[in-house]
This record gives structure tokens, sequence and C-alpha cells, in this order.
């Protein structure tokens, strides 16, 4: 047991990842009542835009910490204008027939065309993400922590930080919040609510493309596991409720946690497992989610 | 002899002679395929087309059955026909076991929940190498490295039959695709007597309106099982079929890549229909085949350029301001044919392919192939369409109607709600109401809007559970329970805004009210037994007699979609009259009805009335509720501010007050 | 101000409006009245674009606003507080507010004074004053009526559209509601008040018309009606 420490701190920080790639979920699924089933893509697509952003400043000779940092404001633009594609492309038509089926398997396909025009640019396999700090990890007692591991931790808090005052704060958020109230209530308010879902899109990969520069340093970058970790982000949405905000932190670290004690406890085979059967079991038995609150059916 | 058993013979036949004619064994092994991937698209089909829920994990299942096929060979030395039972049944233990937690939830949460259950079993297949001290490490899957079966010989044909003189390797393939197109003919005859009778129509009602058919006692949740855990065999039993067709199987075959290519296949083939999604199959199969020859793609890009130009072309001249509707398929189009040319190889393309492929079949073929042919062939030649789609009303349209006896003495007690009490968060929607509905009358619920009338009907027909309080039917409660049970206990109900089964005919919709005569089960109707044939033809004599009750004879077969807005509401009260009910809920039955519509809804309850069928009516146009209620009882924010004979009602100041403002009584 | 011509609506495949045309001018309170299920609410719904009319013409000082989605119409000054109120639950009394002027903080309609126009509302709702940043959700319901109508006057609206101000609410409350539409009578607000008590509606406005399944059957001065025989037989009963 005196790996414990250990195994936690570890799972803190991918924990952080998963959360902040569900609070993109919890975006568009507020003002529409929709998902990007390709949010793992999102995710992955922003680390590989990131690893050449980055990899082409350092090439003209710019230093790796300023060059991911010059790097960060360029992927979350990309993530906006690729969550506005999705939402064009895959959401609104839908939205507006009212086709579940129709939006569920229409991001699902530009999930698919994303992540295979991400292999013919950047290669099937992972790519070495340049460390914008020292990978020598610092030690705390019996416990070892890298530096990016601390900075996703902070950086996570402070992109979820930054949308809830964005949104608590300025007219346009509260737009947002309005719309996600009451979506004609905000129409009669001189609200354009369709523009506000697509906001919503853009924030939600921006948020994703976010989690992916962060995460990329410790992992790499590469599309292979984007699926999983979609899914796996959303089994952190539905435990922290689609519909409340500070959840997701919890159930990022709930299963972030649960993750490196599997992969060290039984096998890094079955590391994924445990965020699935937590989902499975999750949507089974509590769909609203450990924080969520039930809804009133309407008839 | 029909024409539709001609062409299943003419069709059958050119099944048996294809074998002789496709002499090349990877045409042979191709066909086998789309057989195979036909069975499983047919049953997803049942959970998708019908259903309407979205599995992203039938590739899983799929898989379940190949590596059940693979294990008992390989572990166990079970062959072939062993395996074609244990594979669906193994597939369709999976299914349940993944069914009875998941189908709680449905739409983007079922998809979600099918995928991890799909990512899960590839994760299983490739681990499960060794199952730990306890099982002697025992390696069930092989892990990546797959396992190899041997495709079997059945009979040894050669020298018998001169057509079966053939080297032994053509030959079991060719024996195989017996067996295979064999078994998809009869997944194809199952399915289609499962989708005719009553259990199909209970998945299309659930899908239409979920809440509908729970008050007409077809539990969603057993049905969406029922549906979810027979596609699951079909998805089983094809996996073992392309275990041997294969001769070799491995964990990645069976990813997420595959579910999609399914539900690509039903949705581009064609939704509710046998034909949809084996054309699906066909094409899903065979598109790598397409993708691999550039040149190939090439023309056939070209071919939808002109075809996208022409088309498009042809609806601007119908429609100018159609420009921006055309515009974008038809730019798509000839980026796709430009794209053809500038690419040197397209396999490394193949996936985005697919995902184009998906959105243009999501936004422009909707209806899939089969769809779009049926809505081209019915503008020409509509009686086509529908005489093969629909099953005529057979039986005596003429029958009166007959309620059965009811076991309430008319006069007594039939329904007492003691201090019924719903809340929701602070707000109380009922306040401790009592309400006494006496046997063989009418009873009016009126009140302002947000009083509390709709929500008394949810307590009464189980979609709320009241907070506190007793409903009493018949001495029994029914607080608690569901509304499945609720309505098996003889109440049904009508809705504030119309809750029909749309894309069912009228008939249909009054025969899943019957839900409750059919005594027949899932094989009984798979084997077309005399009890299934016999609860079919009495429901359909029941269900005629009740549409001529209301009125609707004549339209029996017309999707309830397409009624005029007041007959809706008619057909909802005899799909309603079809549970047997010993109380009818109606909620606000002349809301949008015109004068005319209104007269023959009071004759009509007043008949249900007079059948001995309790009725509740809410309504708000005062002058039906004073002209047929026995008693009314008047609620205010939750409470009951007065109860009595319609006039006296009428008269009290507390009434006028909160709710009629004075009008009624300056009427009478 | 506002005039309808010949306007047809529904939902889906139920026309609930069967040719409407009325006029609302300039500073006056137009009063719709008429039985549950004949039409106001749909009228209102038709107007402010949360439905799309099949047919017919609506203007707003002479600019044509029919089949705009509901937020350019609210763009061009037509503010409805809607039937159940339809309140921001999660929002604050005061963010409620704001978003109410959401076009004029954001340069689709004149600025003016909105932090003056919520200190006036607080004037004129004392009890939205006190509550000003608690949640919305958590107001009772005569409070979130009021909020609804101060949230639809930050618009600083040509016309204001009041859909069933009073539902709901006991005696009392509906007594209030009646004295702040007064108010803003006085104001020279342009209203269409969408009302079930027709007593009380023909007592505050200066015109009215009554609707019978979705076709007006009569129309005149508020003063008018209320002594003309057919109307106090349907709508005014001898108990007002």
């Amino acid at each position: 047991m005196q790996y414990l420490p250990q195994l936690i701190a570890s799972g803190i920080s991918i924990g952080m990842i998963y959360a902040v790639v569900a609070f993109g979920y919890q975006l568009t699924f507020a003002t529409s009542k929709t998902l990007n089933f390709g949010q793992g893509e999102a995710l992955a697509l922003g680390g590989l835009t990131g690893w050449s952003v980055t990899t082409w400043l350092i090439a003209h000779g710019i230093g790796v910490g300023v060059a991911y940092l010059l790097m960060i404001p360029i992927v979350l633009i990309f993530g906006m204008l690729q969550g506005a594609v999705v939402e064009r492309l895959g959401v609104r038509q839908a939205i507006k027939t009212k086709s579940e089926a129709g939006w569920i398997m229409a991001t699902i396909a530009l999930g698919i065309i994303f992540k295979n025009l991400a292999e013919n640019i950047w290669g099937r396999d992972a790519l070495k993400f340049p460390s914008p700090l020292p990978e020598a990890a610092l030690t705390f007692g019996s416990v070892r922590i890298q530096p990016m591991e601390i900075a996703i931790v902070i950086g996570a808090l402070a992109m979820m930080l930054a949308v809830e005052l964005f949104n608590r704060r300025s007219i346009f958020g509260k737009a947002v919040v309005a719309t996600a109230n009451d979506r004609d209530a905000a129409g009669l308010m001189g609200i354009n609510t369709g523009l506000v879902i697509a906001f919503s899109y853009a924030l939600s990969s921006m948020a994703a493309a976010f989690a992916g520069v962060l995460v990329a340093p410790i992992t790499t970058a590469g599309v292979s596991s984007a699926a999983v970790l979609g899914l796996k982000a959303f089994a952190v949405a539905i435990i922290g409720g689609l519909s409340s905000g500070l959840g997701v932190i919890v159930g990022g670290l709930i299963l972030g946690i649960t993750e490196t004690m599997t992969g060290y406890f039984i096998s890094t085979g079955y590391k994924d497992v445990p965020g699935l059967v937590l989902l499975l079991l999750v949507l089974s038995f509590k769909p609203s989610g450990l924080f969520g609150k039930a809804t009133i059916k309407k008839v | 002899m029909s024409n539709k058993t001609l062409l299943t013979i003419i069709g059958i036949a050119l099944l048996v002679a294809l074998p002789f004619f496709v002499k090349s064994p990877y045409y042979m092994h191709l066909i086998v395929t789309i057989a195979i991937f036909s069975i499983v698209t047919l049953g997803l089909d049942v959970v998708f087309g019908y259903t309407g829920e979205v599995s992203i994990g039938h590739s899983a299942l799929f898989g379940i059955g190949a590596y059940t096929a693979g294990i008992l060979a390989m572990k166990l030395g079970i062959g072939f026909w062993p395996s074609l039972v244990f594979a669906p049944v193994i597939a369709a233990l999976f299914g349940l076991l993944l069914a009875l937690p998941a189908l709680r939830v449905t739409g983007p949460y079922l998809a979600m929940v099918t995928l991890a259950f799909g990512t899960i079993v590839q994760i299983l297949i490739n681990e499960m190498t060794d199952l730990g001290p306890w099982l002697d490490h025992f390696n069930l899957t092989e892990g990546p490295l797959g396992i190899k079966l041997v495709k079997p010989l059945f009979i040894d044909l050669r020298g018998t039959v001169p057509l079966f003189d053939m080297p032994i390797l053509r030959l079991k393939e060719v024996e195989f695709y017996f067996v295979a197109t064999g078994i998809l003919l009869l997944a194809i005859l199952v399915i289609n007597r499962l989708v005719a009778s009553h259990i199909g129509r209970a998945f299309e009602a659930l899908r239409d309106s979920p809440i509908a058919s729970d008050c007409m006692g077809v539990s969603v949740y057993k049905y969406k099982v029922v549906a979810f855990v027979t596609s699951a065999a079909f998805a089983g039993l094809a996996g073992a079929l392309f275990a041997y067709s294969e001769q070799y199987i491995a964990p990645n075959t069976f990813g997420f890549d595959l579910s999609i290519l399914f539900l690509l296949a039903v949705t581009m083939g064609g939704r509710k229909s046998r034909l949809g999604p084996v054309l699906g199959a066909a094409i899903v199969v065979y598109l790598p085949n397409l993708l691999a020859d550039i040149n190939l793609f090439r023309i056939i890009a070209g071919l939808i350029a002109v075809i996208a130009l022409v088309s498009g072309a042809a609806s601007l001249l119908r429609d100018r301001s159609a420009v921006r509707g055309v515009a974008i398929p038809v730019v798509l189009c000839l980026a796709l044919f430009a794209l053809s040319i500038s690419l040197t190889t397209i396999t490394d393309y193949k996936l985005a392919i697919y995902g184009v492929m998906i959105l243009f079949v999501v936004y422009y073929l909707p209806d899939g192939i089969v769809g779009a042919l049926k809505k081209a062939i019915s503008t020409v030649k509509p009686e086509w369409v529908r005489t093969n789609v629909r099953i005529e009303a057979t039986g005596g349209a003429g029958d009166a109607f007959v309620a059965p006896t009811s076991s309430a003495v008319s006069g007594s007690t039939l329904l007492d709600v003691k201090q019924a009490l719903m809340q929701f968060g602070g707000l109380r929607a009922l306040d401790k109401v009592d309400l006494d509905v006496k046997a063989g009358t009418i009873h009016g619920l009126i009140g302002p809007n947000g009083s509390g009338k709709s929500t008394m009907m949810n307590v009464l027909t189980g979609i709320y559970v009241p907070t506190g309080g007793e409903v009493l039917l018949q001495g029994e409660n029914l607080a608690g329970k569901k509304s499945p049970e609720i309505a098996a206990r003889g109440v049904a109900r009508t809705f504030q805004n119309v809750q029909l089964f749309g894309e069912l005919t009228l008939i249909e919709n009054v025969l899943v009210g019957l839900h409750h005569t059919y005594k027949a089960g899932f094989f009984q109707v798979a084997l077309k037994t005399p009890l299934a044939n016999a609860n079919e033809q009495g429901a359909r004599q029941r269900a005629a007699s009740i549409l001529s009750f209301v009125g609707l004879a004549e339209l029996a077969n017309e999707e309830a979609r397409n009624l005029p807005y007041g007959k809706q509401r008619l057909l909802e009260i005899g799909r309603a009259l079809a549970l047997d009910p010993k109380l009818l809920l109606l909620d606000e039955p002349a809301a949008g009805l015109t004068a005319p519509d209104i007269k023959e809804l009071v004759q009509i309850v007043r008949k249900i009335r007079d059948h001995g069928i309790t009725v509740i009516l809410i309504e708000h146009h005062m002058d039906v509720v004073m002209s047929i209620c026995d008693t009314v009882t008047v609620l205010d924010f939750g409470q009951k501010i007065a109860e009595g004979k319609p006039a006296s009602v009428q008269a009290n100041p507390r009434v006028i007050e909160a709710y009629l403002g004075g009008a009624a009584a300056a009427a009478v | 101000m506002l005039k309808i011509e010949n306007l047809f609506a529904g939902y889906g495949k139920v026309q609930v409006l069967h040719g409407v045309s009325m006029e609302v001018p300039t500073g006056m309170l137009v009063t719709l009245i008429g039985s549950n299920g004949a039409g106001k609410t749909t009228t209102l719904r038709a107007l402010s674009g949360m439905i799309k009319p099949e047919s017919g013409s609506i203007t707003l000082g002479g600019v044509e606003i029919g089949g705009l989605p509901s937020h350019a119409i609210a763009r061009k000054g037509l503010a409805h507080s809607p039937e159940a109120r339809r309140i921001f639950p999660t929002q604050s009394v005061f963010d409620n507010l704001l978003l109410g002027a959401f076009p004029r903080l954001t340069g689709a309609r004149p600025k003016g004074d909105v932090q003056g126009d919520i200190s006036k509302m607080f004037e004129i709702f004392p009890r939205l004053a006190e509550r000003r940043a608690q949640l919305a959700g958590t107001l009772s319901g005569g409070e979130q009526q009021m909020l609804a109508m101060a949230r639809a006057l930050m618009l600083q609206p040509e016309v204001l559209l009041l859909d069933e101000p009073s539902m709901g609410l006991s005696p009392k409350l509906v007594e209030e509601v009646f004295v702040v539409i007064a108010r803003l009578k006085s104001e020279k607000v342009t209203m269409l008040l969408v009302e079930q008590f027709a007593a009380a509606a023909l007592e505050v406005a200066d015109f009215g018309y009554v609707m019978e399944n979705g076709r007006l059957t009569a129309s005149g001065t508020a003063a008018s009606l209320k002594v003309d025989p057919a109307v106090r037989a349907a709508y005014l009963g001898s108990a007002h």
C-alpha cells in the first residue's frame, strides 16, 4: 500500500484532463441537449496541431517554453473553428428536424473523418511532444510528480474557471446560460440561440483541444486512443451529471485515480475498463449522475 | 399465385443457381460475407429501425458470436452445427446482460453505453489470455494472435451429383454459401413474422410514443429488451458463420469501425425493410473493393457528380428559391470528384469516405435507398407500395363494438383517491386531494391552467408516483405501480397533446391497445403457430369493430400521422377503448376541435358511458362539461375547491372567482 | 404601432388561428379576451416569432416582422412576457433583468440608461429589489410574474405583449398585477394584454378584441364591449 499516494497523485492529473473534456460535453448539452461524439478526436486534433505549431516554432529558434505558450492561443482558436464545423455540419440540421439519431450519427461520422484526416497528415504513430517543463520528477516524500502534471492541474482548473467566469460575468455568457435555461424565452430576449449553440460547440472543442496540448507532453500526441478517451470523458460527464458544473472535477478525479490503481494492481491492459464499467453502471442506475438532479418528465 | 410469391420463388431460384455461375473464389467469399453481414444488419434494424435506438455495440455482439464458435472449436473441439446454437445464445445472454441495465436510458446515453460495451468486449478479448492462477492460467481467447478454424465439408457430394464435381476447397465454399444464404433466408422469414406481429407493433409503438405505449399496457422497457436481445442473437449467429467463413478471427476485426459500418449499412439501405439492410450490407462489403481501385472510384465519383448536377439543375428549374438547399450537395459531389482525381491512392482515406457517406445518408437519404425508391414509386404507382407494405384489415368491420361487462356495480365507488399529494420541489401540484368517482358516471375535472388536473391524470396512470396518499381502484391501491401495470388493471387514457403511434396505421394503433389479448409469445410468432394466427385474427376483428365505433373504419389502413387533428383525437379514444377499460381518462379531448367535431365527440363519450365504462373528463369547453358530466370536481392551486352536480358547481362563488370568471353563471 | 392582417397560424397540423386582423395603436392598451383554447396565446406566440405564421402580415411600426426568428423580432422592439412566465431559474433577479436588455447591451438597440431602468423596475416592483441577488427559480409565483414583466420592459419595447399575467396567482396578487398594468398604461407603454379575466382586462384597457375558436368575433372600445350584451353573456358574468 506504500504506492497508494503515488497512484493517487498520478491519477489526479489524468483525471483533470477527463474533467476538461467532460466539461466540454456539458457546455453543448446545456444549450442544445446534444453532444459531440467526436469529442475525443477534438482533443487529439488539438494535441497534433499543437505539436506542429510547437515544433515549427522550435525549428525557427524559439525556446521550447516560449513556443509552448505561443502555441496555446493558436490551438484554442483552432479548437473553436473545429467545434464550429462540427456544429454546422453535424448538429444544426438535426436540431431543426429533431432527429436524435441524426446528430448522433453525424457527429460520429465527423469524428471518423477528422481522425482519418489526422492519420493522413500526422501519421498513425503517436508523436513525442516537446515538454515545456523539465521532465525530471519532483519528489514529495515518497511521491514523485512531474512538473507538467502540476501544470495540467493548474491549466485545467484555469480553463474551467475562465469559462465559468465568462458565463457568469459577461452579458454574452449570461446569454449562454439563459439559452441553457429556456431556449424559447432566450429567443424572446433577442438572443440568437442558434448562434449560442454554435458558440457552445466552439467552446466545447476549444476545451478539448486545450486538454490535448496539456496532456501531450506527458503522454504523446496522436489519434489512436481518441475514441476511448472521448468515451471515458463521457463517463466522467455522466458521473458529474451533464448539468452540474463542478461534478466533472470530482468525476474526473474518481476515474483518474481508479485507472492508475487498475493499471498497477491488475494490468495496464485493463486500465480503460473501470471507466467504461463506471459509465455503464452510472447510466444504468443513476442516469442523472451522482451530482445531477432528476428531471420531471412532462406529458 | 400472387406476384409476391412468384418473385420470392424466382429470387430463391437465382440464389440457388448463383454459385454455379460465380467461379471466382474471391467473389464467392464476398457474397458469403454479404449474406453474413446481412444477418447482422437485419437484426440491427430491429433495434435501430423499429425501436429507434442507436446501438454502437453490435460489432461486439458479432464478435462474441465469432469467438464463441472459435473457442468451442479450438478449446473444446465442438464443431460447426452446435456452435450455430451456442453462438446466438451466448450473444443473446451478453445482450441481455447489457440491455437489462442499459435500456433504462435512451438516445445518446444508450449510444454511449453500447459503445462502452463494445470497447470493453474488445479489451477483454485482447486481454483474456490468462485467466489467472485460479483457472490454471487458462488462455481463453488467444489475445491479439487470434483463433484459427477450419471450414467444414458438410456432405461430400463429389461423384454423386455431377454438378458438384469440383475441387474440395471450392465445394466447401459452395456448400458454405448454401448454408449461409439458407440461414439468411430463415432470418428474413423470422424477422418478417416478428415485425408484422403484436411484438413488432410494440417496437414501433414505443419508438413513436413511449408514454402512450406504457399507458396501453405495452411496457417500453420490456419490449426494448426483447428487441435488443433478439438483435444480439442474430449478431451472434452471424458471428459464428463469420468465424468459419474467414477461418481466422482476431480482436481487431470487431471494433468501433465495424459497428459504424453496420449502422451505415442499415441507414443507407433503408430502415424498416428486409431489402434495405441486405442492400446496405452488400454495399458496405463491396465498398473496400471499390476504394481499392482508384480508376473505378474516379468513374463512380464522376457519375455521382453528373447525377448531382443534373438533378440539382432539375430541381432549380422547378423551384428557383431552392438554391441554397441544392448548392451544398452539388458542391460536395463535385468536390468528391475533384478529390478522386487529385488522389493517387484512396485506401488511406477509406474511413473518411465512410464518414462522408454517413453524413450524406443522414442528410439526403434519411430513409435510405429503399425508402427513397418507395417514395419515387409511390408518386408514380401508389398502389404498388401500399399493398406490399400493409396487411389489410380483415374481419367484420360492421360488428358492433361490445364493451366487456363491467365488474363494478353502477353507482358504487370505482375510483377512490385519498389525500393525493404530489410535490415537485417546493411546488405542491396536488395538495391532498380526495376524489370519489362512481362507476358508470362521467366525472368532470376542471380548473384553471396549472391547477393540477393533468398532474392528477399522471398520478392516476402511474406516470408520476404520488408523494403521498392512496389511489384505490375497486379497493386496490395503484399508487407506486408502473403505468403498464395500471393499464392492465383497466385504466386507459388519452393525452392532452395527442400521443398516437404516428407511423402505424389506424388499425395498428388500436391493435397496440389490444396487446393484452395476445397470448402467443416470441417463438410462437416466429413459427406462426395456430395460436398466434388465432390471436391476430381475433384482435383484428375487435380492432375493426372499435374503429367503426369511433367512426374511422374506412380509414383503417391510413398512417395515423396523416389524419386530421380531430380524427386523431377520436383514434386516441378508440385505442384507449381497446384496453377494455373500467375507467377511461380523457384529457382535454375537445381542445383544438371544431364545433361539428365536438358534437361527434360528445356523442361518442356518451355512448362509452352507456356501455358501462366510467369516464373522467378534463375539459375547458364548459358547454361540453356541463352537458355530459354527472359530477364535476374543481381544482385550484392543487386543491379541491368545489365538487357536485354541474349546476351547483357552476353557481359556486369560489369557482366563479377562481376559474369561470362569471362566464358560465351568466349563461344559465 | 402593431398591425396584424389576416394571420393564419398553428402547430403542425393543428391550425389554431383562422385569419386574425387587429391593430395596437401607439400608447394604447389593447386587450384580447376569449375562453381557454380560443387562440389568444397562439396569437402572441405568432407575433413574437415563437411559432412561424403560415400566412398573413405582421408589421411593427410599418416594418414587416412576420416570419422572422424571435430574436430578430425582439431586436426590432417587440417584447413578450410569455405564458407561464419562463424566467431564467438559475440566474439572479438582477441578471434576468440584464438579459431583458440584451439587445441594448449588445448594440442591437439604442443602449440608453440600462442601470437607471433597472432601478426603475425595482421602484415599480419593490419586491424584486428585495430579491435582486436571489436566483429567480426560488421566487414565488407572483414574484416570478413581476420579474417576467420587468424583464420584458427592460427591452424598452415599442410594444409589450403580456400573456395571462394573472395565471396561477391568488386574487390579491392579480390585483397587484393590474395596478402595475394601469401604471404602465399611464406611462404610455403600448401593450397587448391577453387575459382570461375579461372583466378586469376590459376595466383597464382602451380597446378590446374578443376571440373565439381562432377568429375575432367582436371588437370595440373597452367601454363599449363592457356593455355589449353578447360579450357580457359570454365573458362577463353577473358576479362582476
